[in-house]
This record gives C-alpha cells, sequence and structure tokens, in this order.
C-alpha cells in the first residue's frame, strides 16, 4: 500500500506542478515569470522523482520475486519495508489512519452544521465518551473547560470564532 | 549613552513600567501556548490598549509581549508536536522525537534557556549594532537577498531530507504554492481558480497546522500510545538535563543566535524562516550529524537561541530606519507611532536614545523573566506527554481547528487545513520531508519580489555581481552534495543487497525517514 501512496503522491506533484507551469503562461508580464520558472524546475524535479520512484518499486518487486527461491532471510533483507511481503499490514495501516482523519475533519463538519459551541459539546463528548472511554464526570467537565476556554478566548483575546449553517 | 541606558533601566523597574511589561510576557506567554498564534495576535490583541499610554510602559508591554511569543511556543512544538507559532516549526524535529522518547524535560529546559540567552544576546547585540547597523543593512541589497533566499530553500532541501531529490521536490513545490495570490510586481490575480478565498494567497499558518498538526494527531490516536509511548516516567531527561546540555553547546547558541539576529535584521525574511535556517546549519556544520531528527537536543538548541534572538534583531530596522523586519515589528511600529514615538534615524537622537535602551531592557528583562515562568511551569507540563491520545487528540482538533480559523476567518481555513493535512499525512507515509516544502513556501514570496526589484533596476547585469555569483556556486555545491550524499546511500544498499546486509535498511535514495522530518 505504501508504494501506492509513494507513486500516488510523486504523480500528484507532478501533475500539480506541470499544470501550474500550464497556467503560468497565461499570466501577463513579469507575474508569469517566477510561477513559469519554478513551475518548469518543479516538474523537471518532480517527473525524476517519479521516475525514481518506479524503478526502486520495480527493482523491489523483481528483487521479491527473485529471492523467493533462495533462503528466506535474504529475501527479506533484500526487500525494502513497504514492499509486497507487508502490504496487507500496511494497507491496514493507512486505512486506519485514514478512517482517523476522517474521524478528526468530522469535528468541522459538526461546527460548520451546529455552530462552534454545541458543535464542540456535542464531538467531544461523543470522542471522550465513546473513544477515550471516559466516564461521565470526566466529559461533562472536559466540555463545560473548553467552552469557559472558547469562550475566554473570544472576549479577550477577541478570536472570531465560526457561524454555523443551521443555528446562526 | 551609559547614563542614558542605566535611566532607562531604572525605568524598566519602576512601578509605573514593570507591572505592564509583566503583562505583557503573560499575555506572550499565553498567546505562545496557542498553535498559529504568534507576536502578530498579541500586537492585535494589545494594540487598543496601548493609545493614550506613558511612552515607557507602552513599550515595556509591547515588547515585553512580542519578545516571549516565541519562549512559550515551545511547549506545543515539543510536547504536542504542532507548531506553536511560525517561528518554532524546526523545534518539532528533534523536540518531539525527545518527547517521544519521555525526554520533553530535557527538551524544554535547553529550549528554556537558550531561549532567554538567545534574547538577551539579541538584546545586546541591538544596543552594541547602533552605530554600524546602517552600513550593514544597506550593503544587502535585492540581488544579494534573492540569492539568500534560493540559498535558504536549498540548504533545508538537502540539509533536513536524507534525499536530494524529495527535498528538492517539495522545496520547489513550497516556492510554486507561495505564488498563489497576487503577483508582487503586477497585483494579478494568479492560480486563485475562481474563487475569494485564495486571493490573497494560501495562509502560512493553515499550510503549516495541516502539514505538521493533522499528521501527528493521526499517528498519535491510531498507535493508542502517549506521546512519551511505553515511557511510565519522565525522569529520561530532565529539565536540569536540558539546561547542562545547552551549556555544553554554547558555540552552537551565540552562532544561532547570531543568524536569528542577521535574519530578523534582513526586512522581509521575518520568523518563519529563521529557525529553519539555524536548524539547518546546525545540521550541516555541526560533528555527528546523525541523530538530527531523531532527537538530537542540537536539534533543539539551534532553533530556539535563533528565533528569540531573531526578535531583537527585527527590531534594529524597524527602531532605526522605520522599516519593520516582520509582520509583528510592523504592528510594533503602528503602536509606537499611537504613543508618541517615532521609528527611525531620529531615535538616535540623544533626546531619544533613551527610548531604544528602554526597549532593549525590556527584551532582557522580559526573556528572563519569561524563561523562569517557564521552566517552573515544564514540569507541570510535560505530563501532557503521558496522557492517552484518545484523550489528547480531541482536545487538539478543537485548538487546531481553531487556530487554522483565526488565519483569514472564512471556512476556507478549515477546508484547507483538511487538504494539506491530507498532503503532509502523505508526504509522512512516504517518507517525504515536509519541511523544505514549508520553508519554500515562506520564501517564495521573498524571492520573487526580490527578483522583480533586482531585474528593475538592473536589468540582467545583477547576475554578474560577485556576491550573486558566489553564493550561486554555494548553492549548486550544496545540491551536488546532497545528490552523491544521496547516491552513496543508494550504492551502500546495492553493495550490501546480495549479502542481505540491507534488512533495516529503507530505499534511503527516495524515501528515507532517518533524517527527513519525522
Amino acid at each position: 500500500m505504501n508504494e501506492f501512496i509513494r507513486l500516488g503522491l510523486a504523480t500528484l506533484i507532478v501533475g500539480v506542478a506541470a499544470s501550474m507551469y500550464v497556467m503560468s503562461s497565461s499570466f501577463s508580464g513579469m507575474g508569469s515569470w517566477f510561477p513559469s520558472a519554478i513551475g518548469l524546475a518543479a516538474t523537471i524535479v518532480a517527473a525524476c522523482n517519479l521516475i525514481i520512484e518506479v524503478v526502486w518499486i520495480r527493482r523491489s518487486r523483481r528483487s521479491l520475486v527473485g529471492s523467493s527461491s533462495g533462503p528466506a532471510v535474504a529475501t527479506q533483507r533484500a526487500t525494502p519495508k513497504f514492499d509486497l511481503v507487508t502490504s496487507s499490514t500496511d494497507g491496514a495501516d493507512v486505512i486506519q489512519a485514514a478512517l482517523w482523519l476522517l474521524v478528526i475533519l468530522s469535528y468541522s463538519a459538526t461546527i460548520y452544521l451546529v455552530g462552534i459551541m454545541l458543535g464542540s459539546a456535542l464531538w467531544l463528548a461523543i470522542m471522550l465518551r465513546l473513544v477515550a472511554r471516559r466516564g461521565w464526570f470526566f466529559v461533562i467537565v472536559s466540555v463545560v473547560l473548553v467552552l469557559a476556554m472558547l469562550q475566554g478566548y473570544s472576549s479577550v483575546l477577541g478570536l472570531r470564532l465560526p457561524s454555523s449553517v443551521l443555528f446562526n | 549613552m551609559a547614563a542614558a541606558a542605566l535611566e532607562a533601566l531604572q525605568v524598566i523597574f519602576s512601578f509605573s513600567t514593570l507591572p505592564f511589561l509583566l503583562f505583557g510576557v503573560c499575555l506572550g506567554l499565553l498567546i505562545g501556548l496557542l498553535p498559529g498564534l504568534g507576536g502578530i495576535a498579541g500586537m492585535a490583541v494589545l494594540l487598543p490598549f496601548v493609545l493614550g499610554m506613558e511612552t515607557a510602559p507602552g513599550i515595556a508591554m509591547l515588547v515585553g509581549m512580542m519578545a516571549i511569543t516565541t519562549t512559550s511556543d515551545t511547549f506545543v512544538s515539543v510536547l504536542l508536536g504542532v507548531p506553536g507559532s511560525n517561528s518554532s516549526q524546526a523545534t518539532i524535529l528533534d523536540g518531539y522525537a525527545l518527547a517521544k522518547r519521555g525526554e520533553a524535560g530535557r527538551a524544554l529546559g535547553a529550549a528554556f534557556f537558550v531561549s532567554a540567552v538567545g534574547g538577551v544576546f539579541g538584546a545586546f547585540v541591538l544596543i552594541l549594532i547602533i552605530p554600524v547597523a546602517r552600513p550593514l543593512i544597506m550593503a544587502l541589497g535585492s540581488p544579494e537577498l534573492f540569492m539568500l533566499v534560493l540559498l535558504g530553500v536549498a540548504l533545508v532541501a538537502t540539509l533536513v531530507s536524507g534525499s536530494a531529490v524529495a527535498g528538492l521536490t517539495a522545496g520547489l513545490f513550497g516556492l510554486l504554492l507561495s505564488t498563489v495570490g497576487p503577483a508582487p510586481s503586477t497585483a494579478e490575480l494568479r492560480f486563485v481558480v475562481g474563487t475569494g478565498y485564495l486571493a490573497p494567497g494560501i495562509s502560512l499558518v493553515v499550510l503549516a497546522l495541516g502539514l505538521f498538526a493533522l499528521p501527528e494527531m493521526i499517528d498519535l490516536i491510531k498507535s493508542g500510545k502517549p506521546i512519551a509511548g511505553d515511557m511510565q516516567s519522565l525522569e529520561n531527561g530532565t529539565v536540569g538535563d536540558g539546561i547542562r546540555d545547552a551549556l555544553k553547546n554554547k558555540k552552537l547558541i551565540l552562532t544561532s543566535s547570531a543568524v536569528g539576529v542577521g535574519v530578523g535584521i534582513t526586512p522581509g525574511l521575518g520568523g518563519s524562516v529563521v529557525d529553519w535556517i539555524a536548524y539547518g546549519l546546525a545540521a550541516r556544520f555541526c560533528k555527528d550529524t546523525e541523530g538530527f531528527g531523531k532527537g538530537d537536543i542540537r536539534g533543539v538548541i539551534a532553533p530556539e537561541s535563533a528565533n528569540n534572538a531573531k526578535e531583537s534583531g527585527s527590531l534594529i530596522p524597524t527602531l532605526l530606519f522605520g522599516i519593520p523586519g516582520s509582520g509583528s515589528t510592523a504592528l510594533l511600529l503602528g503602536a509606537m507611532v499611537m504613543i508618541g514615538v517615532t521609528p527611525g534615524p531620529t531615535l538616535l537622537r540623544n533626546e531619544n536614545i533613551s527610548i531604544v535602551f528602554v526597549v532593549a531592557w525590556s527584551l532582557v528583562v522580559a526573556n528572563v523573566i519569561a524563561t523562569s515562568l517557564s521552566l517552573l511551569l515544564a514540569k507541570k507540563l510535560i505530563r501532557i506527554s503521558l496522557i492517552s491520545p484518545r484523550v489528547l487528540v480531541p482536545f487538539l482538533a478543537v485548538v487546531v481547528t481553531l487556530a487554522a480559523y483565526q488565519s483569514s476567518r472564512q471556512w476556507g481555513d478549515v477546508l484547507g487545513l483538511a487538504a494539506f493535512g491530507t498532503l503532509g499525512w502523505l508526504m509522512k507515509q512516504a517518507g517525504w520531508p515536509r519541511p523544505p516544502l514549508l520553508v519554500g513556501f515562506v520564501l517564495g514570496t521573498a524571492a520573487e519580489r526580490y527578483l522583480g526589484i533586482s531585474y528593475g533596476r538592473f536589468g540582467l547585469t545583477w547576475l554578474t555581481n560577485p556576491v550573486v555569483v558566489g553564493v550561486a556556486i554555494f548553492i549548486v555545491l550544496i545540491v551536488a552534495s546532497g545528490f552523491a550524499k544521496t547516491g552513496k546511500k543508494v550504492a551502500a544498499i546495492r553493495a550490501l543487497e546480495p549479502l542481505g546486509e540491507g534488512a533495516d535498511d529503507e530505499p534511503v535514495g527516495m524515501t528515507s525517514k532517518d533524517v527527513s522530518d519525522e
């Protein structure tokens, strides 16, 4: 799985850099120089990086296949950590991490919908109760403290809190 | 001059000034604890209060606050792996790694001690440099500054990363991202894809929090283990150990502080790069640098010495020429005008010189007080590294999201946080170094501005400037040595493969995490 991430990331960077390089030609005068030059350089270096990634991954796969009939220890030693041998574990890891990313980002979605105070209270309570498995007393005290902190920073430091789509 | 210095010291310790200085220091400590917020946020808070204040208390409060955010921001950088402010991003690399080993106390002890030394060093440089500041600043033209900016990107891309190709890709991508928004020379909007949110450009706070905070939070909660891992005790490294480590690295502290002052003096470079430059130089010139990025205390000492010294350095062009060296000094400039002080060459006149000394003494006293308070708090706060991540991360998510939202106070900030967080996580998974991307982004705007000015003033003749040529050769050598280092590692792994000795080596040529950003 890790090799897909590396290839995907390298491809993404090449794609974005190349797109920005092409787009930069539409800008006028000096405004196009810098992004054009950097866009071209970034595309070339990113493409080199992508080629190196592809070559390395092919090489590591060949190494894996070639050594399948040899001593087990040699196969293991010659194989990078991210290769096919560990792909299932890596895949599970990656999916687990992606799920946690979604859980963390769900906070933004919650406060976007119901507002910062209610959203923070709800999300924190759910996280602390279901994920952290803390008792109700801990959950309530934590939520109250966070809400007090938000209110304090909002009024004392003048930090503006996000508005919601449902209750505003 | 000595009499003016003494008089200013008496003013600082008077009952009419000291309480305001303390208030500024406490506010600075509080703001530094909030990820993503720095001196600019503090200045914005204090600005309304200084109107109508006396000169000395007003200046002491502002300078006390401004100088201290770079001290307390170390708490979150070390304990949570989240950038406390723009100036403490590099501290994460080794500070957080130390915290993971249960040595948060050591990292914090060293960081606070050198922060005080850097701050005091910068204050004395401020006093000493007054007679020679003008020619020093005037010696640097836009061509030299442009090359210095490129040097900064090259240094970080090839030094912080274990892979020169991945580092350069990230650095160039960062430079490219910095071109989103208005062009410095024509104000034409670029790459905004029809959205108003991107019109001012990508927010540094959002990018930094996304690249560094979200990936750490994901890994932390996924692992289910506290930051300090399975450590039941935090006595692996105490605050006292950190101070002793710092005392063993006096030369590094002084060098990094000097770098900090130098970067601070240079208008436009700002605090976002000072820590990376100091870190990059330490990683290049220290002995036995294999441990950098894995929890080397020198990786904490260098950036922390530099970022406090930078605050003093940035006051030099602000006070003496009325040219703010950073965003927070720009606000300080405005605040000083509000209380009746006009920064510029007139401050060097005999009747005004005491104001410069009030600023310098405020820096000294504020740094000493802030360090003492931080060292007292450190013993309690390091216990954060023992809290279960399932409890810690939800609170972090709230703080990080709100910190990102304060950037432009639009939902685009939160979307940007998600996008850059995903990018940062992918980069971490792939073993790509993240610091070069951030440094490229920070320096990109300055690079483009200096390039435009250089071309406008000198055409193409600036390319033959001896300093420009010298720095260009240095950059080529640095990049070449980076490639050579990568090539050697790949060759070493290939040589070991037939013997099966590469078991524990990752493909260093492309994805090494050894000296990358983790």
